[in-house]
């Protein structure tokens, strides 16, 4: 082999383990970009959850009143739970995706009657990557049965969020 | 032969020393290239995570009904938090500095800008007459308010400017008979006026000597009249009215429209979350027409009195909602109705309630 071309060989195998290292370096610096997005997504997410039912817990729309203009906290007003479903569907493109976006809610009586289920909000996302499920439970008031004095059962809300 | 092959290495080596040089200059430039990049995007994104990180605050906040908080934010303290809040839409985040939030639903009252270790978060629920959503109000201890005057809201402001279960939260009023001889405290970055007279502070007149030193935007002021809301800023050395708007609400204590008013630092961000809050009122108001069609055909309202009292539910909610409605569309025109049709709603759940039947609320 002339000399010529054992310099030229020599730099070309330096070429190739420069690019190797470089490659390997660029592999190694995307998997932790990529590793890092994924866990602030999962933080992101796990943020949104628990904002979503901090919102749901104290949502005016649903929430039972206290006889003042107040209202109750961890209880649902039955009545207004309802009227609210009916509401939504033209309001949620306008108004409520911004409060609770990509998320469904639902309420599930327990006790007395385990076989009675509300969906109160349900804005699926196609395609979601991850989803983060939140229980609370609570009362379930319903003034529409006895004057003065409401009925309460029991039961728990479901919030559902997915990114 | 042998002068030529000499010529020869004499030309490779410098060839290969520049080869590697520029080669190791332009590796070199490109690592300190990313790294340059890698700096100012993770400044921007510490700064959209602080800002994310305050949205969550002031939402957990905001959600709660009449809470008191302290937020400490030493971290932050080399920072200004601005806050700007135009056609329903309030903009708030580090100056400068990541994605700033942006939020169409929490009425948020706040100063233009803050810069301080420690923030005060309040909120207080807004009822038209039953519950609307809660109004969220910022403050910090550097931003000391002035009352004049011995009108009660004043005193409440007074009172209420502490928390029982949080020391730390202590929102710094002070009450002066003549602000012509008030001074600012030490320490105070912002100065607002909170004036029940009517008088003391008014368009054209002079700042008060003590204030005139301080910068237009550190000073600033409210005067309420009766159900009239003024905002002033100060302009050199004379105060310049932003204009007047009416207190909708029902008023009553902890009225969250008058607390609002104090904490607005402009007229702008005042309207901008009322108009928030009456946004809300047209959703829920709906939410209890519905509600009150339910109860109306519910047995509970066949009971004893109940059916004639349930009679007129409908015609005060329909009216509730078409004023709400038409309130968001022309604010602040056709808002004063709204309040009159809320005070009527009210009174009914009152009489509903003492005869017995199911109230609304």
């Amino acid at each position: 082999m002339k000399r010529g071309q054992i310099q030229m060989t020599e730099t070309i195998a330096v070429l190739f383990i420069f690019f190797i290292l470089i490659f390997f370096g660029l592999i190694f610096y995307y998997k932790y970009v990529d590793s890092s997005i994924k866990a602030n997504q999962d933080q992101n997410l796990e943020k949104r959850a628990i904002d979503t039912t901090t919102r749901v817990i104290f949502l005016p729309e649903i929430q039972c009143g206290g006889g003042s203009g107040g209202t109750n906290v961890y209880c649902i007003d039955l009545l207004k739970m309802e009227a609210f479903q009916k509401v939504l569907p033209d309001a949620i493109d306008d108004y409520y995706f911004n409060l609770f976006s990509f998320a469904k809610i639902t309420v599930q009586e327990v006790y007395p009657d385990s076989s009675k289920l509300w969906v109160v909000y349900d804005k699926p996302k196609k395609d979601f990557t991850s989803k983060k499920v939140t229980y609370f439970s609570a009362a379930l008031q319903d003034t529409s049965i006895i004057a003065g004095s409401p009925v309460t059962s029991f039961g728990y809300v479901t919030v559902e969020v997915y990114s | 032969m042998v002068k030529n092959a000499h010529k020869r290495g004499q030309l490779d080596l410098p060839f290969n020393w520049i080869y590697v040089l520029i080669a190791g200059a332009v590796i070199l430039l490109f690592f300190v290239g990313i790294v340059v990049k890698q700096k100012e995007s993770s400044g921007q994104q510490l700064g959209t995570e602080v800002n994310r990180l305050l949205e969550s605050i002031l939402g957990a906040a905001a959600s709660a009904e009449s809470t008191k908080v302290v937020v400490q934010t030493a971290g932050l303290a080399n920072e200004i938090i601005y806050f700007q809040c135009t056609e329903g839409v309030t903009e708030y985040g580090i100056q400068g500095k990541g994605s700033p939030i942006s939020d169409i639903v929490t009425p948020l009252f706040a100063p233009g800008k803050i810069q301080t270790k420690e923030l005060f978060l309040w909120s207080l629920p807004y009822k038209l007459p039953y519950k609307i959503t809660d109004f969220l109000y910022l403050t910090a201890p550097t931003i000391q308010y002035v009352v004049i005057g011995s009108d009660p809201r004043g005193q409440e402001f007074m009172k209420e400017s502490k928390s029982s279960e949080d020391a730390a939260f202590a929102i710094r009023v002070v009450s002066v008979d003549d602000l012509g001889s008030f001074s600012p405290t030490a320490g105070m970055e912002m100065i607002r006026i909170v004036d029940y007279t009517g008088s003391a502070v008014q368009a054209g007149s002079p700042v008060p000597s003590g204030l005139q030193q301080k910068g237009d935007e550190e000073v600033s002021a409210v005067t309420f009249g009766t159900g009239i809301v003024t905002f002033f800023v100060k302009r050199g050395t004379l105060w310049e009215s932003e204009g007047s708007t009416a207190l909708f609400s029902l008023g009553g204590e902890l009225d969250a429209v008058h607390y609002a008013a104090i904490f607005a630092q402009h007229k702008q961000m005042f309207d901008c979350g009322m108009q928030k809050a009456l946004l809300r009122t047209g959703y829920v108001s709906k939410v209890y027409q519905e509600k009150g069609k339910a109860l109306i055909a519910s047995p509970v309202s066949q009971q004893g009195v109940c059916p004639v009292q349930m009679s007129g539910l409908s015609g005060l909610l329909l009216n509730h909602h078409t004023l709400a409605q038409a309130c968001v569309g022309l604010y602040p025109d056709n808002c004063i109705q709204l309040v009159q049709a809320a005070a009527e709603l009210r009174d009914w759940n009152r009489i509903t309630w003492e005869a017995g039947c199911s109230p609304l609320y």
